[in-house]
């Protein structure tokens, strides 16, 4: 999907987003013990949330401009279907989730390394720059400022342990 | 004698760092103040708060350059800088209009800056009235303005401020104790590390949008041709924009206390005001007009002391940096209202007059250093972004020590990117995180006090008052935006 067609359906991804997420911030508040009768519940604060976001989003689904992208949409995106053209978005949030996930999972040293690397091949590869030599250089770089944080921070300031 | 000295030494830091990062496109005060607030740990109150109120009020001047010279503004607040700036700039006058950028913005934070000294304390002396339900209201009130004003849709805007409640809701319940959506995460217990996730939305996330638009900003060049022979401007010229530099100050003063309207509403706002009440000159508006210039500086600046009155007065920041300098009280054990007038008033006006001292020094700073800084502008984009992703990293692990905290800025990143490209207002997400706290506890204290009926927000006046100016705003933002957009 282009960015241009992102943006046409951006009200509606953020509705649905709201609605679901409302329906299930209440589910999970009445759950943590949410009542009318008793206002003070741990659950009440995020049930009160919960309905609030659901509304929300139904407002913003049925809003005037939304159904107007929706339609603008459908007209230009020659597919009937959103669900068929979101995909490559939600791949990449999906995997950049991934990533994120598997990071935690690691110690200082290669997790500086690896955003640094990732970010400059995300960058050679935007501007078409990129070769063996910039993977080399971006990879000893990446190592290089990593070690040399780590060393600065563990042992001058003595913030990282 | 030596913690002045330090504390010198601190605004002359902040006021480089602030200049670098106001001149970088894609690089704002409130990441990089972001990133700094684990300096408030290991240094005293007064020197770490002046490094990032001189990071502040540099940033907000310096995002002109870029606005000025290549047409790009360095920061949103300097948008409306860019439409006489980048114009001077094509005739060969960008130095002229560096040097009126500069002391348009000195006197912009003069101007906020003698408000702030003057009203703040009394301001806050009205927070002794307050109870439970006027601090709900009042809260509840902030989240509504900042919604209503942040610019897009007002729904959006409600939206990313629930979502930033729901996110001050994870953790222990403050009440019972009972762990709410922690996911068994023991370190989610305290809630969500408000550090850490300040860096991911406003630093990483800045990162993350820049990454996925490269192609079309990592081409800036200056040329010597744009910025013109370094002259400085005759002193009538320079006197003849003063009433315009003084009511910018005024003017950004009072947008800066609104949360959520920031430097880049009161410029444009000032800009258009002046553009409509003055005379026709030779060179119009929009064309290279040097009041054009002094019209946004001195509003965008002026932000700066209006934005720290309802922060200090009563806990609500004006924009996303008084939220970030929230963050920052709160570590150094300061809570706001009229009890911090009362107990550390020595050291509140000390941080009020290291903003003064951090402005003379963007002027001094600002005219020494003007083309050495324009030059920033041709460092490589491939060599930054990386490198401040990095620095976003430790900044995060730097408060607790662990790597669990780089994994909540880089969750927080993306979800900054998110709310970036589905136009959902950070700014109010992020209040929604700081007020979070605030609304619940005193919903449900109040909820205690009145025996579960929801009445007592009613019964109490100022509560009562607050309540309808939140349904007011809430009102007016749905019925007359929609008018003003199809008139426009």
């Amino acid at each position: 999907m282009s960015r241009r067609e992102y943006k046409k359906v951006s009200n509606f991804i953020t509705g649905a987003f709201s609605t679901l997420f409302g329906i299930w911030l209440l589910f999970q508040g009445v759950k943590l013990g949410a009542s009318a009768g008793k206002m003070t519940g741990p659950g009440l604060f995020p049930a009160f949330i919960g309905i609030v976001l659901f509304g929300l989003g139904v407002a913003l689904l049925l809003s005037k401009e939304t159904r107007e992208q929706l339609t603008r949409f459908r007209k230009h995106a020659k597919c009937k279907l959103l669900v068929r053209s979101f995909p490559p978005s939600a791949f990449f949030s999906g995997l950049c989730l991934l990533y994120v996930l598997v990071l935690s999972h690691i110690h200082f040293i290669p997790l500086t390394a690896s955003v640094y690397f990732t970010m400059a091949i995300i960058i050679a590869v935007s501007t078409n720059t990129l070769s063996k030599k910039v993977l080399v250089i971006s990879g000893v770089i990446a190592l290089g400022i990593s070690v040399g944080i780590y060393l600065l921070f563990n042992m001058v300031f003595k913030v990282l342990v | 004698m030596l913690k002045v000295f330090e504390t010198f030494i601190f605004i002359i830091v902040g006021t480089f760092i602030g200049i670098t990062v106001g001149a970088l496109p894609g690089l704002t005060a409130t990441s990089t103040i972001a990133l700094l607030i684990p300096i408030t740990f290991y240094v005293d109150t007064i020197p770490a708060f002046a490094l990032l109120l001189a990071i502040y009020n540099a940033a907000l001047m310096a995002g002109s350059y870029a606005a000025i010279i290549v047409g790009i503004p360095g920061t949103p607040a300097a948008t409306a800088t860019r439409l006489d700036g980048y114009s001077m700039a094509l005739r060969g006058k960008g130095s002229e209009a560096l040097i009126i950028a500069t002391i348009s913005s000195f006197v912009g934070t003069c101007v906020s800056l003698i408000f702030l000294f003057t009203v703040s304390e009394p301001l806050a002396r009205l927070s002794l009235f307050f109870n439970s339900p006027e601090y709900f209201s009042l809260a509840l009130l902030g989240l509504v303005i900042c919604s209503g004003v942040s610019g897009g849709s007002m729904v959006k805007g409600l939206i990313g401020a629930f979502l930033g409640l729901f996110l001050a809701a994870v953790g222990l319940d403050p009440v019972g104790g009972i762990p709410r959506f922690t996911f068994g995460f023991f370190e989610l217990f305290e809630g969500i590390p408000y550090i850490p996730a300040m860096i991911g939305i406003f630093g990483l996330g800045e990162v993350f949008a820049h990454l996925s638009s490269l192609s079309k900003s990592n081409n800036i060049s200056v040329t010597k041709e744009s910025l013109g022979r370094f002259v400085l401007p005759r002193w009538q010229k320079i006197t003849g924009l003063l009433p315009t530099m003084l009511r910018g100050g005024l003017i950004g003063t009072f947008v800066g206390m609104v949360p959520g309207l920031g430097g880049n509403v009161a410029a444009f706002l000032h800009y258009g005001l002046t553009k409509n009440t003055s005379k026709k000159e030779s060179i119009g508006f929009g064309e290279g007009n040097p009041k054009g210039v002094a019209a946004s500086e001195s509003a965008n600046n002026g932000v700066t002391g209006g934005a720290l009155v309802p922060l200090l007065a009563f806990g609500i920041p004006g924009d996303s940096v008084a939220a970030v300098l929230l963050g920052a009280l709160r570590i150094a054990g300061l809570q706001t209202g009229y009890k911090l007038f009362q107990e550390h008033k020595i050291t509140l006006y000390m941080i009020f007059s290291s903003l003064g001292v951090a402005n003379v020094m963007m002027l001094v700073l600002g005219f020494i250093f003007i083309r050495a800084y324009v030059k920033l502008l041709n460092t490589p984009r491939y060599l930054l972004y990386p490198l401040i992703g990095i620095l976003c990293l430790v900044g995060s692990i730097s408060v607790r020590g662990i790597i669990f905290d780089a994994i909540v800025a880089l969750l927080f990143g993306l979800l900054g990117w998110t709310t970036l490209k589905l136009k959902i207002p950070r700014v109010t997400l992020v209040l929604g995180l700081i007020l979070g706290p605030m609304l619940e506890e005193n919903f449900r204290r109040s909820m205690l006090i009145s025996q579960h009926s929801p009445m007592i927000f009613l019964k109490h006046p100022i509560s009562l008052a607050f309540l309808i100016a939140s349904g007011a705003v809430i009102g007016f933002s749905l019925t007359l935006r929609p008018r003003a957009s199809s008139s426009s």
